[in-house]
């Protein structure tokens, strides 16, 4: 089997070509409906003397949640009923189906959003020196917040890929109750280790000054790095094979008509 | 170009389907898959292109396991499935999205099917009827020129017209390194097109024989009165008689109405199996 029947660049150019074309009116509407509601949302600030804050949180939470939607909603084809068929039997690999989608919704939407936002600060700039004689530094893309920003939200965006390859239905909201779930397993876990380990300091069988303070924080620092690791390093390419593996096995919904 | 050995299939929620499916079907010829409902017919179309997976056994197609998906399987393989989707753009637009990704796509013969179904290639294909879509997947499932087209319940939908032009188009774009795979109810539009029979029946294949072998072992006969011979295989009433279908003893070969010969294989599976096996074909 050639290595192109695994990867072709044409092929995944062509599925990232069709998202957008196939996907561009409702992303449009998308746009406008958040133009308009930012719009109301700097005019509001003005008037009541409050602008002149930081750009961040916006970008953040477009960045972030409306990241977290699209992605979620990025394999609804292949859990659609009649969609499906055309998604899987369409003359590509499994691998670029997979990638087009990953790029779309990490690296395109970012870059999409950062354009975006700087597009329409230009255009509040001008409407406020126009309208309330007010000039407004507009949104620099190029701060090292920015890029953490960035990078936080290709990290996490991993998981709602892989939500959106398995959950069927309202993979948004199945995804935040999955990792709710994890963190409070993880949470219930950590309180039966510590307990384990550390019982007799409950108990008061041991005395609390012999408690190697030190010991804790030199263990905590380590663990601090290697989570750090593991959220930045390992995380995201883990739930990127996890989410290829799923496509790889995905069949239709229904066999029988 | 398809070689099926021991497939075994299940859904999660029932029993088997299949338990040990046997099937091989050469190239150049379009293929009738007969069976009632629930027999399993869409099931093994949609193991054949990948959509589902078997649990067990081997299903090999133009030398590929459907189930890998690979591009140039897909590329070789068209299927209609009876419920379909199709996107909310132009005919033309849609070519421009789909057509790229098959090799051998031909746009001339694209608008010259196009044309002969009397599609509008700039009318938006949500405004078309069922029919309509229809009639345009089988253009461009033809155009792509992939070796295995599958059909699932092609006529339904279509008007009368439709239907002719759809056989002739089939009958017309088959060649000897082609495949047409159709599965149906309406088994009188198909009528004088499909050739070989495959009847599925409980998840096996209970009947495979040409056209020609079925008139040269069972012939069709219209009686005034109810046949009480025990030589009959099956009989039915019909306007002015019945219509029974018996062992063909004559040598002297009859036109068999496909329902009836459906009917009479699903009432009488082993009887009819072993007069195929007498003659020297498995049924």
């Amino acid at each position: 089997m050639g290595s192109d029947q695994y990867f072709n660049p044409k092929r995944l150019w062509l599925l990232l070509r069709n998202d957008v074309l196939s996907f561009y009116r409702s992303t449009l509407i998308s746009v406008g409906t958040l133009v308009v509601v930012l719009l109301l949302f700097f005019f509001v600030s003005t008037v009541s003397g409050r602008q002149g804050g930081s750009y961040l949180p916006i970008f953040g939470l477009i960045l972030f949640i409306g990241g977290f939607l699209f992605t979620s909603s990025s394999f609804n084809d292949l859990h659609h009923k009649h969609k499906s068929a055309l998604f899987l039997t369409l003359p590509s690999s499994n691998l670029e189906k997979f990638l087009g989608k990953l790029i779309l919704t990490s690296v395109g939407y970012a870059v999409g959003v950062l354009v975006f936002f700087h597009l329409f600060t230009l255009l509040v700039s001008g409407l406020n020196l126009l309208f309330f004689d007010r000039p407004l530094t507009p949104f620099n893309p190029f701060q090292a917040h920015i890029f953490e920003y960035i990078g936080a939200y290709l990290v996490t965006q991993s998981i709602f890929l892989l939500g959106a390859v398995t959950f069927k239905t309202r993979a948004f909201i199945k995804t935040i109750l999955s990792i709710s779930g994890f963190f409070l397993a993880l949470m219930l876990f950590s309180f039966f280790v510590i307990w384990l380990f550390y019982k007799d300091y409950f108990t008061g069988q041991v005395v609390v000054e012999t408690f190697q303070i030190e010991s804790v924080i030199h263990n905590k620092h380590i663990f601090v790095e290697i989570v750090r690791i593991l959220f930045w390093v390992v995380l995201a390419p883990f739930l990127w094979w996890i989410s290829y593996l799923r496509l790889r096995e995905s069949e239709v919904q229904d066999g029988i008509s | 170009m398809i070689k099926i050995r021991n497939l075994s299939f299940s859904y999660a929620q029932s029993d088997s389907l299949f338990t040990s499916l046997d099937l091989d079907l050469p190239a150049g010829s379009i293929f009738g898959l007969l069976g009632k409902n629930g027999a399993g017919k869409t099931t093994l179309l949609k193991l054949l292109t990948g959509l589902l997976f078997p649990k067990g056994g081997d299903c090999d197609v133009m030398g590929y396991q459907p189930q890998k998906r690979w591009p140039r399987f897909l590329e070789e393989t068209y299927m209609i499935p009876e419920e379909f989707f199709i996107p909310p753009v132009s005919a033309r637009e849609y070519e421009r999205l789909y057509a790229p990704f098959y090799p051998k796509f031909d746009r001339g013969l694209f608008r010259e099917y196009l044309n002969e179904f009397g599609l509008n290639l700039e009318k938006r294909l949500s405004r078309f009827s069922y029919g309509q879509k229809k009639k345009f997947l089988l253009a461009f499932g033809l155009a792509t020129n992939c070796r295995l087209l599958i059909l699932d319940e092609p006529t339904n939908g279509l008007d009368i017209p439709s239907k002719s032009q759809f056989r002739k188009l089939l009958a017309s774009a088959l060649t000897e390194e082609r495949s047409f795979i159709i599965s149906t109810h309406q088994v009188r539009d198909m009528e004088q097109l499909i050739d070989p029979i495959i009847i599925l029946d409980e998840g096996e294949i209970v009947f495979f024989q040409s056209m020609c072998e079925v008139s040269k072992y069972l012939s069709c006969h219209i009686l005034q009165d109810v046949p009480a011979s025990s030589e009959v295989l099956h009989y039915e009433k019909i306007l002015g008689g019945y219509s029974v279908v018996v062992e063909n003893n004559t040598g002297e070969e009859s036109n068999i109405d496909l329902e009836i010969l459906f009917n009479a294989v699903v009432s009488n599976k082993e009887r009819i199996s072993q007069i195929f096996k007498k003659g020297g074909r498995n049924g």
